[in-house]
């Protein structure tokens, strides 16, 4: 009886010869998007950062070295705050409320089948394919506060509508609404998610009483926590960084078309963008950047953090 | 597998984060399009040029802010087709949109910069001070160019310590257009005494029609929510000026400023909120499309503002039976007062055509080239049974061509009587100083009158907070 052969495994993060074999092939496979990554995301972000320690103007070409002088000033710097505030505002209302509506209206496309199935999901799809300059100048119609239509709506079961586009207590408030318009992605991802919930867990939750409602929270909620965190991560993360809808309301050529929007709709982005590209202190905008991308990071963390205790993985 | 996507896309998004917004976040208007080649681009091959000053252009050169192909305006056709018989071997290319700065930003990054540029007379303080524009003395010098028949205002405006950097493309100044019909049904005379503020405060009374919510006629809209321009005219009007002459030093806490946006204020207050205000001037429903028909004329929903002469041909061509009474803006002493502005035409520093950058600049705007384009839309205008209301170019040369041998108003009474008030007044326009921080102190002001007319601050309060960050931003900008 000879004595049984060992296995040789490789240690954990070790490479095998077979492994060493394939890695130019992986790499060489890899290699667009590295490149891609490299040329377009890492030595941009090298060079804004050193941008953001110099006070560089791009039309004339020169910048000086001044240390954290553009760190120090954008602390003091009253827009700066101004926009977080009017940013930080928007992502309250908007994050919640969008993944509560995509919950909803994923249920409800989880309940349709047959052939309009497909229609309704392409429907319910087709605002994210509409560019987003061209949902600001549509919701520049939609949110008039005399003759827009949802005002008209308002009024017709007897309520008086605000000024949506022009009363900076109400112009945030009308920008959340056209962003929940084009909820498609966030409604696409949960009912995917809600497709992948196995019936024998309603089956079950059924025969021991639950109703509707429990089934909801007791199975569906936790089997679809990972999808929901994925919606929370990404959509307080775009909300963060949220410029094209609003640019086109309020900036650029609309500038004028409504009063307090100057301070209402001014958002984190924007200020960037009017500092890089309106006034030219590309140093400065620089900061900013830098600054937005430690604001993100740290809501990231601890949203990735806080997941270890609300979200359930299969399998695990 | 969703687990694994979280990691992953958080952290893209976050490398993403830091470059703020990125290609596909850019707003449509800020993007650069690729420049087109002109119909008739010439083979480039040095000629004789045939233009007045001898110059021998030929070459591609490269024009910012600037449409050519894309365009049907007969105005802008013509002259870059009258240059191109004028210099056959010049080959202009159009970057196909008007200038916007992040575009023109990115342009000059490029392996091949623009060689001219088209900006607004009111932000080409910024880029001169930048350094990025040529001056063009002997340009206009080889030309055999004579500036003295350029509009003084607008020449001042491309002129830094004496150092000429651009000629002026067009001449827009500001008179009071009132709806006669509006002013007669509420037994307001239409010749109102502009210079007068009580009787401008009076007649609005009279002349709105509802408030709030129910608003059904705006009485006199003074044009200062969102618009510099204006602002700035009302101010003028009351003997200040919200920068100096020579742009360093903000003046925005002056009494004639402040007072000023007290009395436009009050014009709006009259209407209800500013924001029932602007909700009732920007419905088309309610308020008509303002660059179509029916607009407020038709609809009888705006008594009087003050405009731009431009929208004149605007409502020539859309309500050209509206009996308008078109007075020049005034001093409260009485006097005809204006802000101008327009584009100029100016050379990029470095250009590696500066030959052809300044022949193409100066045929622009040469008389000839402004006459021919006036010569098309007026046989445009008479095809579509429009009247012909003038170009008015800043070429004083070429507007003394057109609106003294070419523009005939005689059976449309209305618009005769406008062009002539449009005429005097442009005798008295002003030049908004140049500033090193023009965009952004433009918005410093815009957002004071926003806090204003909202509410937010009184007039004085808000003026006063701004003046600090207007000057802030004028010392860190100033070379």
């Amino acid at each position: 009886m000879s004595a049984p052969t060992a296995v040789q495994r490789p240690k954990q993060g070790r490479w095998t010869a077979a492994d060493r074999q394939v890695i130019p092939w992986v790499l060489l496979f890899l290699s667009p998007w590295i490149v891609g990554l490299i040329v377009f995301t890492l030595i941009p972000m090298g060079w804004s950062l050193w941008l953001s320690f110099t006070d560089y103007d791009p039309l004339s070409d020169v910048g000086n070295f001044i240390g954290l002088q553009n760190y120090v000033e954008l602390v003091g710097d009253p827009r700066v705050s101004l926009s977080l505030f009017n940013t930080v505002y928007f992502t309250i209302l908007y994050v919640p409320l969008s993944m509560a509506l995509g919950v909803f209206l994923a249920t409800m496309l989880n309940g349709v089948g047959g052939r309009s199935a497909g229609f309704f999901r392409t429907a319910f799809y087709l605002p994210n394919l509409t560019p987003s300059v061209a949902v600001g100048t549509l919701f520049l119609l939609i949110l008039n506060g005399q003759s827009g239509i949802l005002n008209q709506a308002l009024r017709s079961v007897g309520l008086s509508g605000p000024s949506w586009l022009n009363d900076p207590a109400w112009v945030k408030n009308g920008i959340v609404i056209m962003m929940l318009w084009s909820i498609g992605g966030t409604v696409i991802i949960l009912f995917a998610a809600l497709r992948n919930v196995p019936s024998e867990l309603y089956e079950a939750a059924r025969i021991d009483g639950a109703g509707r409602w429990k089934q909801f929270v007791n199975v569906t909620l936790p089997m679809i926590s990972g999808a929901l965190f994925f919606v929370l991560v990404i959509n307080t993360i775009s909300s963060l960084q949220l410029f094209s809808e609003v640019y086109t309301m309020f900036y650029g050529t609309q500038q004028g078309m409504s009063a307090g929007s100057e301070r209402a709709a001014l958002f984190y982005v924007i200020y960037l963008f009017r500092n890089a590209f309106e006034f030219f202190e590309m140093g400065y905008a620089s900061a900013l950047a830098w600054a937005l991308f430690i604001v993100i990071l740290i809501i990231t963390l601890v949203q990735i953090r806080l997941s270890k205790r609300f979200v359930y993985y299969e399998g695990e | 597998m969703i687990r694994r996507l979280v990691p992953l896309s958080a952290a893209l998004a976050l490398l993403l984060a830091a470059c703020g917004p990125g290609a596909d976040d850019s707003p449509d208007e800020t993007t650069g399009s690729e420049p087109s080649a002109a119909a008739s681009a010439g083979s480039g091959a040095p000629a004789p040029s045939g233009d007045a000053g001898g110059l021998e252009a030929s070459g591609d050169i490269f024009v910012f802010g600037f449409s050519y192909d894309s365009t049907d305006d007969v105005v802008a056709r013509t002259r870059v087709e009258h240059t191109q018989e004028l210099y056959p071997d010049l080959a202009p290319t159009f970057s196909e949109g008007g200038f916007e700065a992040a575009g023109f930003l990115t342009a000059l990054q490029s392996d091949d910069p623009p060689d001219v540029v088209r900006i607004g007379r009111n932000d080409i303080g910024t880029y001169i001070a930048s350094g990025r524009l040529a001056p063009i003395d002997d340009c206009v010098a080889q030309a055999g160019v004579d500036t003295s028949i350029y509009r003084e205002a607008a020449m001042q405006q491309l002129t830094q310590d004496g150092t000429l950097y651009g000629l002026p493309d067009f001449f827009d100044t500001a008179v009071w257009m009132a709806a006669t019909a509006e002013f007669e049904e509420d037994n307001v005379d239409p010749n109102l005494d502009w210079s007068d503020w009580d009787a401008i405060a009076e007649a609005n009374e009279q002349l709105l029609s509802g408030q709030g919510a129910d608003l059904e006629e705006i009485g006199i809209d003074p044009k200062v929510a969102g618009d510099y321009s204006f602002f700035n005219l009302w101010v003028y009007a009351n003997g200040g000026q919200l920068l100096s002459d020579d742009g360093l030093t903000a003046q925005l806490d002056s009494p004639e400023a402040i007072e000023a946006l007290e009395f436009t204020k009050g014009i709006i207050d009259a209407h209800g909120t500013v924001s029932e205000f602007l909700d009732f001037r920007n419905s088309v429903e309610l308020n008509g499309d303002f660059f179509g028909s029916p607009n407020q004329f038709d609809l009888g929903t705006e008594a009087a503002f003050p405009m731009q002469q431009w929208y004149l041909n605007v409502a020539a061509e859309n309500s050209p039976d509206t009996e308008l009474t078109v007075s020049p803006f005034l001093t409260r002493e009485g006097e005809p007062i204006t802000f101008q502005d327009g584009q100029g035409w100016a050379i990029v520093e470095g250009t590696d055509n500066p030959e052809g950058a300044c022949a193409f600049i100066t045929s622009m705007v040469s008389t000839d080239a402004w006459v021919a384009a006036a010569e098309v839309r007026q046989a445009q205008r008479e095809e579509e049974g429009l009247p012909f209301t003038g170009v008015y170019s800043g070429n004083s040369e070429a507007d003394a061509i057109i609106f003294g041998e070419m523009v005939d108003l005689s059976e449309t009474p209305t618009f005769e009587a406008a062009v002539e008030a449009v005429l005097e007044a442009q005798e008295h326009a002003y030049a908004i100083p140049n500033s090193p921080a023009a965009e952004e102190f433009r918005q410093i002001v815009l957002d004071a009158v926003d806090q204003a007319l909202t509410g937010a601050a009184t007039p004085e309060e808000a003026l006063q907070a701004a003046q600090e960050e207007a000057q802030a931003a004028l010392d860190a900008a100033a070379p």
